[in-house]
């Protein structure tokens, strides 16, 4: 089943690696999927093939952690993503040409790859003002954006930015920043949301694109489900500390060092899905609740906005600053009954007495 | 007399665009312009002073981290907190692995390919290419095989036709010097360094669960609790040698790598030591304390001025002195653009006059840039590794002099060449040098505070907002890989009133002010000669000298 | 300080002067029983009063775990939670029994009859504000709820209600039920997960200020009207002179000849 195809024998030589060493590639790609080994062949003549799958790699409104999130991926790593499986042509953050000779690119992969590349889309795209938040080369990032993804087979949105606007789109949104999928409704895009995107599974949706020439199966999001379709709180190493009740109530405190939940202290984990508690980050090495921090949900829908104030237990009531807590409004809201019903209540005792009812001895008798 | 437009300016970033006049084979002028603009200042308004370094984090994913020790610094300022000495050196481990990091992937993945012509390794004699390693450095990947294969695998690369990421490089360009064994060896340690830098930085991944944007400070302190006995603290012992691992890998990388490249591509391009000098002012806000952070004195990175290239004077650094003007920016202030602003009463009030996209040319006599333009007492300051070592030099510190005499001496130069393109890169090399050989130090520090009980990593006096005054301000200082950073916060009612951040690519990549004085980049192009202007190569030299951050610079 | 009484020009509804009610003040004739609140809606009542005391004390523990557990044995938050669950099973229960009452159940505590719907309820709820603002002597007396309570409880049933899903659509975030996930899953595209929690924790405050405004309600006007208000709602009955009654209230008791007026 595995015997190398003559196909598959001048793809390891051209890459100059064992059979073996591929074996493990693949496998190692498909861990990242979940997905079972016998999808090993497929995947094995997917990242053989003679000609490598175009992607490029816009920038807009962006920090760059989505870039350098991927510059940290381990498998593959970023250089066989880079040179091995897909040909990357357009990346600003890390190609070779500049100016005139970049756009240059990339205005021949859309219109020699047409259909066929691949974009990823890292940071939102500003719309107001005709888009002048962001310019490239002279153009609105909408335009580009626009003409690059419609071409393309597929858009993966990488990072909160790209997904829905991110911290740009957070309250003012100066800018008018949307994400992608805002941005240009009706084309095909995946989101890798979070902040930044982890790059495993962004690797992951790579491989399965290689593999299956296809998208992997999405959530309401368009998030992909293997990566998204579960919450922290359910896969988080502090959790039998959270059924037990013990808390971090202080940073740094006995509980702090003993690992114990970090809810108390803002933790989003109960809200937020992502799978970084089992994928981790930095090839496995670890995760924010890992570090002592608590999550705070970062590839959930409009995230900045949502699950802020990250060190409290819930957002902020709408229309009061920061001070003001729900538990504070609540208790206000109650006090003030009281005080109402005290008041009312006195003053209901200077009130004349209504006569007094009949008796009920008076009762008419029915029947 | 022709104008030239790079943009995008690439292997930065964010979004450059610099434009250009080209009159008798040099450039007579150069305009900075940053072309992105978020409003993170603005946004961050109304929110709570003690999440605010969360945000300005996402400021720049590249230099990351650096912008959250501004914050929580700014944020302990103006709260009168004290962060427990632990705090201090995890901090100082972050945004020391952060720069060593930073300035590697700088040198080989941004800056190297304007040096090396990867098409040329090809034509490279492996047993050469091993020869030359083996005499420049230890590293022990130096065999002719192991060269063999790099180049076999570039050569499947360029058989191919699909070029990758170097499709669109000045190949061939008659500016590349450097002998095809040199490219050779180049190419494959931009490999290296890039499976290095992966492994390296999980350094931050213990200390802060993730890279990039670790998570794991806090106003007060870090949120890595230490216990000597517990398995489940963030540190114990068993994670300190993990550390101590990590910090040994990057002394060995710096100096097994970087230093020896650095030094071996140098000679080849000599000329560089007197291009791209630029504005010969030097700012530092000094940085990386091992004893107390309030003591400039105890810094690893001095804190001054050096003004007109004069290295016999540092002049101290009063933060009151600074300034941005939006002269040439696309903002306005409420007392007029000509006037600039401390940061303290900094604003952000974005008013683009530019052009209306798509465009050919900036309006360059008008707002040409969403950067403002920093001054200290009036001045433009060049700030990053070569500001750091330039003053370190001149206060006399003695792993900077010797760490730059050594440098200077292998190249056989004199201290005049760091005023330059290539001065600043070495600068950064030497930077990395230092700070690798630091890392364990702290490492150190922090693994005999385990020891010996110390495990205090968080000041929780002023932790409940309930205990601050109705308003406070208060400033953070932090030198980042590309140079100084201030973030400025004004804090009313438990909430962020107004926050100001001037970074480092800020001061360097600037517009003109309201003087028309040109900002780093601008004054750092001009007398460059461009051999060929559909290929500036040169341009890019100079500029990616400054390693760029334009999400940093606008935010 | 002292409120204005005015006894004697104490204000009659306009539109019910004309009835054969004479002076406000003054009873005439003999009092009847009527078994306003049939026992299911006296279920319901006091199994939201319960159930709402042990949903607020377990989901403020939830919101806010004020005992933190020490050792490794104990289960406090999974108990929390369980018995927040738990109750809150228990709770949709009495609220489904009672939403079958504003259809099946008897005249005074069906939909139509406390729905402020016609221009004359508006009035009598203005009446009866009237009396609680003391501009009025005497409450507006109803053989069932008064206009305006009747509104509240409509406006408290309809925050049960928002109380009910945002609990279930967080219940189904964590335990992912297909059929959940048809009725309630598809609220968090539009309010958010944190939002809903807000929504849940603030409502709490709400039903406890409701309830001590309430409490407060029912004494004022029991103690006013003097018909047994209070107890009613233990007993199920009121007491109600006969020559108070409303001509369809008293025409529906005279029909019913049943359990409805007692001897
Ligand atoms: C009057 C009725 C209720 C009150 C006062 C109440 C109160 C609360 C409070 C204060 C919380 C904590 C919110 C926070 O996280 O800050 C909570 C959580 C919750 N409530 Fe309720 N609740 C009520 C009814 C319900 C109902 C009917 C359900 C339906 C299933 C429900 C399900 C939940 C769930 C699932 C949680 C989240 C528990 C968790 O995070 O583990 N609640 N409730
Ligand atoms: C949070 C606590 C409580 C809530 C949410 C609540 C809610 C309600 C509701 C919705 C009704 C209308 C019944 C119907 O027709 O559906 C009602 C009626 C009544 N409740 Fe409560 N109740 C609470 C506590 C109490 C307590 C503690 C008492 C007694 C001391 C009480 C006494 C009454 C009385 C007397 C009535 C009939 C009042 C009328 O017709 O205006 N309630 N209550
Ligand atoms: N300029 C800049 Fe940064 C740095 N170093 C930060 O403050 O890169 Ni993104
Ligand atoms: S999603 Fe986060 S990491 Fe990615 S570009 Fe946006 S701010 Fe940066
Ligand atoms: S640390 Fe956060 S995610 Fe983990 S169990 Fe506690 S609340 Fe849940
Ligand atoms: S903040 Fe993001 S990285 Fe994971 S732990 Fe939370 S989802
Ligand atoms: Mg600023």
């Amino acid at each position: 089943m595995l015997a190398p195809g003559t196909e598959m024998k001048d793809a390891l030589e051209r890459r100059g690696i064992t059979r073996r060493q591929l074996v493990k590639f693949c496998s190692a790609m498909l861990g990242t999927l979940a997905l079972p080994d016998r999808f090993l062949p497929q995947a094995m003549a997917a990242v053989a093939k003679a000609r490598k799958p175009v992607l490029v790699w816009l920038e807009f409104q962006d920090c760059a952690g989505c870039s350098e999130s991927m510059l940290r991926s381990s498998h593959p790593n970023v250089g066989e993503a880079v040179l091995d499986l897909l040909s990357w042509e357009y990346h600003e953050t890390i190609m070779a040409g500049a100016g005139q000779a970049a756009t240059r690119t990339l205005d021949r992969v859309v219109k020699e790859e047409k259909g066929k590349y691949l974009v990823v889309v890292e940071g939102s795209i500003p719309t107001a003002e005709g888009g002048i938040h962001c310019t490239i080369g002279g153009r609105a990032a909408i335009d580009i954006a626009r003409e690059v993804c419609s071409n393309a087979a597929a858009t993966i949105a990488v990072g909160a930015c790209a997904f829905d606007g991110g911290l740009v789109a957070a309250k003012p949104n100066p800018t008018g920043a949307v994400g992608v999928h805002e941005a240009l409704p009706g084309i095909k895009v995946i989101n890798m949301a979070g902040c930044p995107h982890n790059p495993a599974n962004t690797a992951a949706v790579l491989v399965h694109y290689l593999t299956f020439n296809d998208l992997p199966a999405v959530d309401q999001y368009s998030r992909p489900l293997f990566a998204y379709g579960r919450i922290i709180h359910d896969q988080c190493e502090r959790r039998a500390h959270f059924d037990a009740g013990r808390f971090v109530t202080e940073w740094g405190d006995e509980g702090h060092r003993k690992g114990w939940c970090l809810y108390k202290m803002g933790c989003k984990g109960p809200e937020a899905t992502f799978n970084c508690p089992i994928v981790q980050w930095n090839d496995h090495t670890s995760w924010p609740i890992r570090a002592g921090h608590g999550c705070i949900g970062c590839a959930s829908p409009r995230f900045w906005d949502h699950m802020s104030p990250f060190y409290e237990r819930l957002p902020s009531v709408p229309g009061f600053g920061v001070e003001m807590t729900a538990t504070k409004l609540g208790l206000g809201l109650v006090g003030a009954a009281l005080v109402g019903v005290t008041g009312h209540g006195l003053a209901s005792t200077l009130r004349p007495a209504a006569p007094p009812a009949p008796p009920p001895d008076s009762v008419r008798k029915e029947n | 007399m022709s104008r030239i437009v790079v943009d995008p300016v690439t292997r930065i970033e964010g979004h450059l665009r610099i434009e250009a006049q080209l009159d008798g084979g040099k450039l007579t002028d150069a305009w900075s312009s940053g072309t992105m603009f978020r409003g993170i200042e603005m946004i961050l308004q109304g929110r709570d002073p003690r999440e605010a370094w969360i945000w300005t984090q996402r400021i720049c994913g590249v230099c990351t981290t650096v912008h959250s020790i501004a914050s929580v610094r700014a944020v302990e300022d103006a709260l009168g907190i004290e962060v427990p000495d632990n705090a201090r050196i995890v901090r100082n481990l972050i945004a020391g692995s952060q720069m060593v990091q930073d300035h590697v992937i700088h040198f080989y993945h941004l800056h190297a390919l304007d040096w090396v012509d990867v098409a040329s390794a090809l034509k490279a004699d492996p047993a050469k290419t091993s020869q030359i390693a083996q005499s420049i450095s230890d590293c022990s990947k130096s065999s002719t095989t192991y060269f063999r294969d790099v180049q076999r695998r570039v050569k499947a690369v360029v058989d191919s036709g699909q070029l990758s990421l170097f499709a669109s490089g000045y190949w061939g360009h008659p500016a590349y010097n450097l002998p095809p064994e040199l490219n050779l060896l180049a190419v494959a340690h931009y490999l290296e360094a890039l499976e290095w830098q992966k492994d390296f930085i999980r350094m931050h991944a213990i200390l802060g669960g993730k890279n990039p944007h670790p998570q794991s400070f806090l106003v007060g302190g870090m949120s890595t609790a230490m216990d000597p006995n517990e398995p489940a603290a963030v540190i114990n012992p068993e994670r300190i040698e993990v550390l101590r691992d990590l910090a040994r890998s990057a002394r060995r990388f710096v100096s097994d790598y970087y230093i020896p490249d650095v030094l071996a591509v140098a000679p080849y391009y000599k000329d560089w030591f007197s291009r791209g000098e630029g504005l010969g002012n030097f700012l530092s806000y000094g940085d990386y304390s091992s004893g107390d952070q309030r003591d400039p004195g105890t810094f690893l990175f001095p804190r001054g001025v050096v003004l007109g290239r004069d290295l016999t004077r540092v002049h101290p650094v009063d933060p009151a002195k600074i300034t941005e003007s939006v002269a040439h920016s696309w903002y306005e202030y409420a007392g007029g653009d000509a006037q600039p602003k401390h940061p303290s009463a900094g604003e952000t009030n974005p008013k683009y006059t530019g052009p209306k996209p798509p465009f050919d040319h900036l309006d360059v006599d008008a707002k040409y840039s969403w950067l403002k333009a920093p001054r200290y007492d009036g001045q433009p300051m060049e700030v990053g590794p070569l500001a750091r070592m330039v003053v370190g030099y001149a206060a006399g510190r003695k792993e900077i002099r010797d760490a730059v005499d050594g440098a200077l001496k292998a190249l056989n130069a004199p201290p005049s060449v760091l005023f330059s393109t290539l001065g600043r890169l070495a600068a950064r090399a030497l930077e990395a040098q230092i700070m690798a050989n630091q890392l364990e130090g702290w490492v150190d520090q922090l693994a005999f505070n385990l020891e010996h009980g110390n495990t205090a990593i968080f000041n929780a006096a002023r932790w409940d907002p309930g205990s601050w005054p109705a308003s406070a301000s208060g400033f953070g200082l932090h030198e980042a890989p590309r140079g100084s950073l201030g973030h400025w916060i004004e804090i009313d009612h438990k909430a962020i009133r107004n926050y100001q951040a001037v970074v480092p690519t800020t001061w360097n990549a600037g517009p003109r002010d309201a003087q028309g004085v040109r900002g780093a980049y601008e004054a750092s192009l001009l007398n460059t000669p461009v051999a060929d202007p559909n290929r500036p190569l040169e341009i890019l030299r100079t500029v990616h000298s400054f390693d760029p951050c334009l999400a940093c610079a606008v935010h | 300080m002292q409120p204005q009484m005015k006894p004697a020009a104490a204000p009659v509804p306009p539109e019910r002067a004309p009835r054969k009610l004479a002076h406000p003040r003054m009873r005439i004739g003999p009092a009847i029983a009527v078994y306003v609140w049939q026992y299911p809606l006296r279920l319901a009542h006091w199994g939201l009063v319960l159930s709402i005391g042990l949903l607020a004390f377990t989901g403020y523990y939830i919101h806010n775990p004020f005992i933190v557990g020490q050792t490794k044995t104990t289960f406090l938050m999974g108990t929390f939670r369980f018995a927040h669950e738990a109750f809150a099973m228990c709770f949709i229960a009495f609220f489904l029994i009672r939403i079958y009452l504003f259809f099946a159940g008897d005249r005074w505590v069906k939909l139509s009859a406390m729905a402020p719907v016609s221009r004359a309820r508006w009035k009598e709820m203005i009446e009866v504000a009237k009396f609680y603002a003391f501009i009025r002597p005497r409450p507006l007396s109803k053989v069932g709820h008064n206009p305006l309570a009747a509104a509240s409880y409509l406006g408290i049933y309809a925050l049960i209600f928002v109380e009910i899903v945002t609990g279930l659509v967080m219940f189904n975030w964590l335990a992912q039920n297909p059929v959940l996930t048809v009725l309630v899953g598809w609220i968090p595209g539009y309010i958010d997960i944190q939002n809903i929690r807000l929504i849940h924790f603030c409502l709490m405050f709400v039903f406890i200020a409701f309830g001590i405004v309430h409490v407060h309600m029912c004494l004022i006007v029991s103690s006013a009207e003097k018909r047994g208000l209070l107890d009613s709602i233990f007993t199920g009955y009121k007491v109600v002179p006969v020559d108070e009654l409303e001509e369809d209230d008293r025409a529906a008791i005279e029909a019913a000849r049943d359990h409805r007026v007692r001897a």
